[in-house]
């Protein structure tokens, strides 16, 4: 049964998850990402006919628009800094409260221990979604201010939603891998490895399913977690199911067996 | 304020506490082994042990803070752990908070967590461990005393009715030490909460407990009234005899029935226990061998004997 004062379980564990030092950098470097994308998007526009890729001016081949310097600010966000910055998070609410002992008092409280990890979760749940709204503002906002509205808005506001989805995968694992490692900096170095792993496996995947014969092995690869994480990429080319799926089943593993190793687990 | 009066099966007050054959083991290494223990509501019962004897594993099992392998416990009659924890306070070994923030901002979120959304209860808290106008500075500029009494703030937020506390004074000062002994006091006297603590300070627990239980290598040795468990320490009656000659008196007394010599007394004198003699029979038996007896004086037990009686083991 959900606890009657679980808003009030939410509220703090938000105010602490926003106040931490990984929460305030968390939010900072989301509008440093925003506000980048606009930097930069005005200083390849100055630059124009100047500065040439392969061979090709800038103005040529870049679009400046408010769209556009939203778009490349949420592939920024999304690539490594700000996941880095929510697993630290997530590790600090779990792990970090095992390791200072302060998880011992929550669980001395009259709740269920699965109310304190849904508690925790939505509250990083919605640090995710500040620092996505942070920089979608910003980068968007002034990004339409300097270089106009035009562009495809559609897709990328649905890029902005798929993200909070993918997001909420990264954090499922850093929970769990924090309920195992009990370590703020094993959470962020776990997790960061295991997607390295992921990569590695599904790059030799890919390989070996263009064998005659081993295309399986392909498909394997798209079902792997690397790849669920990636489902927020879908807005820039197609939604593949087979990647929203692995989301849906990552979370709700991590998330499940998270919970299995709170309920079972000595808190000292 | 949760209330659970009910009677028990034998129609008397439900136990505050009732804690029924818990066990728990570490791998090979039994840390609790079938404790027993009845709580009473409005006790203030001392959970006596040397390092190691389980206390702390005992009352972390009690809140469910780790699972136990066998046994049961029961708070005012409740065991569902979750709906147990509403009667609860405690303090388990060094309260811990999270130091950047303030000491009000760590009370609001036990609140939080006890379902107690009134500001108003925070600062009584607060007010009651003197910690009032230091509410609103970080806890990382508090000092380890303070630290304590904000650790008993925190444990009385959500108005429990049993306060399980880990050693609460320690690292206090001698007054501070006393301001802890009074508050307890008065939690138990005015508000009627039943407290049960942890201490290496028999004189903490002598002065403070009206029952202790004592315990060894994870079990329970001696559990009772202070007062009559002290007194039935061994069914003697402990003196301190002063003679012109102890090595002649220590002979005697190996030869009297009834009487035992145990030790140097203090300005000189024997410690004797007497188990059924009489202290006048005993200076007779003295005198008609020609000694001068000063001084039969009678000794009050102490809880300090008792302890060391029933973790002698250990002490060795």
């Amino acid at each position: 049964m959900i606890p009657r004062h679980f808003p009030m379980m939410f509220l703090a564990e938000l105010r602490k998850t926003l106040l931490r030092g990984s929460g305030i950098a968390a939010v900072l470097i989301a509008a440093a990402v925003g506000l980048l994308a606009v930097g930069a998007m005005a200083l390849a526009q100055y630059l124009g006919s100047e500065a040439a890729v392969n061979g090709l001016p800038l103005d040529q081949i870049m679009e400046f628009s408010g769209a556009t310097t939203a778009g490349w600010a949420l592939r920024a966000r999304n690539f490594f800094l700000l996941p880095l910055l929510l697993l630290w998070a997530t590790g600090a609410s779990f792990a970090g409260e095992f390791k200072d002992r302060t998880l011992r008092e929550l669980l001395s409280r009259p709740v269920p221990r699965w109310s304190v990890l849904a508690a925790k979760f939505l509250a990083l749940a919605v640090l995710s979604a500040i620092t996505l709204l942070v920089t979608a503002v910003l980068a968007g906002g002034l990004g339409a201010l300097l270089f106009g509205v035009e562009g495809e808005w559609g897709p990328l506001a649905l890029g902005y939603l798929a993200s909070w989805p993918s997001d909420l995968g990264l954090l499922s694992m850093g929970i769990l891998v924090a309920l195992v490692v009990r370590n703020v900096a094993g959470v962020v170095v776990g997790v960061v490895l295991y997607l390295a792993l992921d990569l590695v496996v599904r790059l030799l995947l890919s390989l070996i399913g263009k064998l005659p014969s081993l295309e399986l092995a392909a498909d394997i690869a798209r079902f792997m977690p690397g790849e669920a994480l990636a489902a927020w990429e879908g807005y820039l080319e197609a939604w593949s199911l087979t990647s929203w799926a692995g989301l849906a089943v990552l979370t709700a593993v991590c998330l499940g067996l998270a919970l299995v190793r709170l309920i079972r687990m000595d808190v000292p | 304020m949760p209330r659970n009066d009910s009677p028990n099966h034998a129609g008397g007050p439900t136990p505050a506490l009732e804690v029924e054959g818990l066990t728990r083991r570490f791998g090979a290494r039994t840390a609790v082994h079938d404790l027993h223990l009845k709580v009473e509501p409005g006790d203030l019962y001392g959970f006596l042990g040397p390092n190691g004897a389980g206390k702390t594993t005992s009352m972390r099992c009690i809140l469910g803070l780790i699972r136990r392998d066998a046994g049961q416990v029961r708070i005012f009659g409740e065991s569902d752990p979750v709906k147990q924890r509403a009667f609860v306070g405690s303090i388990i070994e060094t309260p811990r908070f999270h130091d950047w923030m303030s000491g009000r901002a760590n009370l609001e979120i036990a609140c939080a967590y006890a379902g107690q959304g009134d500001a108003a209860d925070r600062d009584e808290a607060l007010r009651r461990v003197g910690l009032a106008d230091r509410g609103d500075d970080k806890v990382r500029t508090y000092s380890h005393g303070m630290r304590q009494r904000l650790g008993i703030a925190r444990a009385l937020v959500g108005r429990p009715k049993l306060l399980l506390l880990d050693e609460p004074t320690n690292g206090l000062d001698p007054r501070g030490m006393r301001e802890v002994r009074d508050l307890l006091r008065m939690l138990v006297k005015r508000d009627g909460l039943t407290v049960f603590l942890s201490s290496h300070l028999l004189a903490e627990i002598e002065l403070l407990c009206n029952r202790v239980g004592i315990l060894d290598r994870g079990k329970l040795s001696a559990e009772g009234e202070v007062g009559s468990l002290v007194r039935d320490l061994a069914g003697d009656e402990l003196v301190e005899l002063g003679v012109d000659d102890n090595e002649r008196a220590r002979s005697l007394l190996a030869a009297l029935d009834g009487a035992e010599c145990v030790g140097d007394g203090a300005a000189g004198r024997l410690r004797v226990s007497l188990r059924g003699l009489h202290p006048a029979a005993l200076n007779a038996a003295l005198v008609a061998e020609g000694l001068a007896v000063s001084a039969i004086v009678p000794q009050d037990r102490r809880l300090e004997e008792l302890y060391l009686a029933r973790t002698q083991q250990e002490v060795r």
